[in-house]
């Protein structure tokens, strides 16, 4: 009898136990996992989109642009409420603004976007929970920028249809725009078969950066755009020219906007150039402040190979001076006072990568012949060769100077035609004028071309060992004749491009940090934008002066020794045709502007 | 006899449980499943984005489609060849798309100007967003952007058709003159206010990643899902 009660109480249990479980317990467990699954949904859209409000409105960061506004667009176009929302979460204000966004200026400008949702649950109301709150925060900063410009206006820029200088002008001018006069640092380099400081400009040039405490004047400046001007091509120096020192000189804007076009590409002598106008303001910094904390950075735009490399032929040091003992030039006694007569002169060798012929000439060291007549705003308005008009005697002297006399050295100023500078050296000189070496480029055994034709299609990769370096391997003569052959343009054409290589490996290692009187170096970035619409470039060394190891980007097939994990990494971007050339620019607008995370 | 007739109830009671028990697992199961998928096509659309906006990565590049295919493992995204993406290929797309914003300064860039400083009537897309890049990776057949897309097919309506190269870009000239670049805006601009004196620079781009992915199917309580996520930068 017990058994059949046990039994028929049994009856049924499971059914019970079911119902019973059901709506207290699978249900919300089931309930609990979906509803946990939305809320945690929500709050990954919710730190996307707050992501998405500071990266989109951080690369405004320091424009005049409302940045706060645009940060509060990109997050309502990035989280979407009501109807087309998700799973109807709602931004409650009830706390205040929602999404909070902070914009901090100073020498870093940070944009901080704050934000909550409220998420309805679906399950988890039976048990009394009607909603969820998530939150999350993005940040999205940069800090001021300190950046000089370093233009290729070699003729190839221009090969008849005003292009690419045209759109390369427009769109510097457009990039210099974008960098806040007053808080950012610009200066431009223009070069041909030599460099000039562009801008700032003045009647004087320094060549050395000065010492901590004592910087020479010069450098990159916050004056570099007068936006009082309504026009593409302002004139004058921004209010604050004052401070800059500049009043009354053309800015960075108008100055781009100048540019002529002609003559070689002295990449070395021009990234040297920007090193010292780093330097300079670098120091300006350290003097003023105490401390230097803006980024520093080169960008360097280029269509070609170097063709040109500018030399200090008796130069004491390193190995010189270089003029023959049958030049008849007594100015390469260090007695006669070389370091204060020094004759510069250039080198162009073109017809890359076969260097098959060459010329040469002086007083077009734009940065040092710089006089009442030649400032650099006349040198940038005036690009090699500069032969009509006006006449070519105006530019390139024909004769030794007469003050001071530098005496039997009419062979060396070409009275005979351009023969006259390579017969009166004994040798392809070792270094450049600035002390690149013009014999083992950055040193570290390899010299790495890989040469992209004017179709965007590699053509030749040179690497250890094989044709291009080669011919140096017998720098004391023998076949192939090596740098003593001082007459045979592949030397210098391999001179121009181991220099080049070497003034990059300066910059990047901040090489005269000590000379400067300082413990530590800078940090120098170098951004490079290589363009092989016109002639052709290397893209190989192009990627080894930015020493970027990005094997994602074209080109993608270099040795990863090219480039050195030590040194400060940069970024190559390679164009082939006007419209990846633009592309080229904004990733660089991006990398100097856009510093976010 | 009693043990028997017992028994019996047991399988009716269990019976009927599973009538609730099962649809219940099944319905969390594809519910689960496809929050799953949300999270994760809202995460590769994140993280995607990011990477394309901060142009970090060429996507048109077989390597850098390796990589999303990587990142969207968890969706099915496959890597297909060149920027147009392959129909069936997979079970997700990604599209990236790049807009810009045409003002003055671009039509000037473009040499659409006559006196130097402004548009002329030859710069059409002035004042409009257009297409600057579309890349697609996946399966084309999935979904149709919340952008729209360049007409790259059909008559064009009068205009030509646009041309989208290796690269997934768009040539100037087209950006500045054809319409049938110009962009629409189904989804919220984040420039709304561009020109209402927020003095945004010449310019602009919006860098966008949309992903949709083939959701798990459990007929009759889900049929064909797609889950879709996209950001904006």
């Amino acid at each position: 009898m017990k058994l059949k009660q046990r039994s028929n109480n049994k009856r049924g249990a499971i059914l019970m136990l079911m119902t019973v479980m059901l709506p207290f317990l699978l249900i919300p467990v089931a309930g609990l996992a979906i509803d946990a699954t939305i809320i945690h949904i929500v709050q990954t859209k919710l730190q996307a989109a707050v992501d998405a409000a500071a990266l989109g409105s951080g690369r405004l960061l320091g424009t005049p642009a409302n940045i706060t506004e645009i940060a509060g667009e990109f997050f309502s176009a990035n989280f979407t409420v009501g109807a087309r929302g998700f799973w109807g979460a709602t931004l409650p204000t009830s706390g205040g603004a929602n999404p909070n966004i902070t914009y901090t200026t100073g020498i870093t400008k940070t944009i901080t976007v704050n934000a909550h949702a409220q998420v309805p649950t679906l399950f988890m109301r039976v048990m009394g929970f009607q909603a969820a709150t998530v939150s999350a925060i993005g940040q999205a900063s940069r800090r001021d920028a300190r950046v000089v410009f370093v233009l290729d206006r070699s003729g190839s820029m221009d090969l008849g249809s005003g292009q690419p200088i045209g759109l390369v002008k427009q769109w510097t001018q457009s990039f210099i725009k974008e960098f806040t006069p007053g808080l950012d640092e610009v200066g431009v380099v223009v070069f041909d078969g030599t460099g000039v400081v562009a801008y700032p400009s003045g009647t004087t040039y320094t060549p050395t950066p000065g010492i901590v405490g004592s910087p020479s004047p010069g450098g990159p400046d916050t004056c570099f755009w007068d936006t009082t001007q309504a026009s593409g091509n302002s004139k004058y120096g921004v209010t604050g020219g004052t401070t800059c020192g500049n009043t009354g000189q053309p800015d960075a804007v108008y100055q781009v906007g100048q540019l002529a076009v002609g003559g070689g590409t002295g990449m070395a002598d021009a990234l040297s150039l920007a090193y010292i106008e780093l330097q300079k303001a670098h120091l300006r910094d350290l003097k003023a402040n105490g401390s230097d904390t803006k980024t520093n950075a080169i960008l360097l735009f280029t269509d070609g190979v170097p063709s040109a490399v500018s030399l200090y032929a008796n130069d004491p040091n390193n190995g010189g001076p270089w003029l023959t003992a049958s030049s008849g030039c007594t100015y390469r006694n260090n007695n006669n006072g070389p370091t204060q007569n020094p004759i510069y002169f250039w080198v162009t060798a073109p017809g890359n990568p076969i260097y098959s012929s060459m010329w040469g000439g002086n007083l077009q060291l734009d940065s040092y012949m710089v006089d009442t007549t030649h400032t650099p705003a006349w040198y940038v308005t005036h690009a090699m060769p500069k032969t009509t008009p006006p006449p070519f005697s105006s530019y390139v002297e024909t004769a030794a100077p007469t003050n001071p006399p530098e005496t039997g050295c009419n062979n060396f100023y070409a009275t005979g035609g351009w023969t006259g500078y390579w017969n009166n050296l004994s040798r392809v000189p070792a270094t450049d004028k600035w002390g690149n070496s013009t014999a083992t480029g950055d040193g570290n055994g390899s010299r790495d071309a890989y040469f992209i034709n004017t179709s965007g299609t590699h053509v030749v990769t040179y690497d250890n060992g094989t044709t291009f370096t080669g011919i140096l391997n017998n720098p004391s003569g023998g076949s192939p004749p090596g740098q003593n052959a001082a007459d045979n343009a592949n030397q210098w054409g391999l001179a121009m491009w181991n220099a080049t290589d070497a003034a990059a490996k300066n910059i990047r290692t901040d090489a005269n940090y000590t000379n400067r009187g300082e413990s530590s170096p800078m940090q120098i970035q170098i951004l490079v934008i290589g363009y092989s619409g016109t002639t052709g470039t290397d893209a190989g060394l192009l990627k080894r002066i930015a020493n970027d190891p990005d094997d994602t980007q074209s080109p993608n097939s270099l040795p990863a020794a090219w480039t050195s994990s030590s040194q400060p990494k940069g970024k190559f971007c390679l164009g082939t045709d006007l419209l990846t050339l633009q592309g080229c620019v904004d990733i660089m607008s991006s990398i100097l502007l856009h510093l976010t995370r | 006899m009693k043990r028997s007739r017992l028994r019996g109830s047991s399988y009716i009671e269990f019976a009927f449980c599973v009538l609730l028990l099962v649809p219940l697992l099944l319905g969390a199961t594809g519910i689960g499943m496809n929050l799953l998928l949300a999270y994760q096509a809202s995460q590769v659309a994140r993280d995607a984005g990011h990477m394309y906006a901060r142009q970090t990565n060429n996507f048109a590049l077989s390597g850098s489609q390796t990589i999303l295919a990587t990142l969207g493992s968890g969706i099915g995204l496959t890597a297909t060849s060149g920027v147009c993406g392959s129909a069936g290929a997979g079970k997700a797309v990604l599209v990236f798309t790049t807009l810009t914003y045409i003002d003055d300064n671009a039509c000037v860039l473009g040499g659409y100007t006559t006196n130097g400083t402004t548009h002329n009537s030859s710069c059409k897309n002035f004042d409009k967003w257009v297409f600057c890049q579309r890349i697609v990776v996946g399966d084309t057949n999935l979904m149709a952007t919340n952008y729209g897309s360049p007409v790259t097919s059909g008559n064009g309506n009068g205009n030509p058709l646009v041309s989208i190269n290796s690269s997934g870009n768009i040539s100037s000239t087209t950006q500045l003159t054809n319409p049938n670049d110009v962009a629409t805006f189904n989804a919220i601009n984040p420039y709304s206010s561009a020109g209402s004196g927020s003095g945004l620079p010449s310019g602009q781009f919006i860098y966008i990643a949309e992903v949709a992915a083939r959701g798990f199917t459990m007929p009759p309580f889900q049929k064909n899902p797609i889950q879709y996520a996209y950001n904006m930068f």
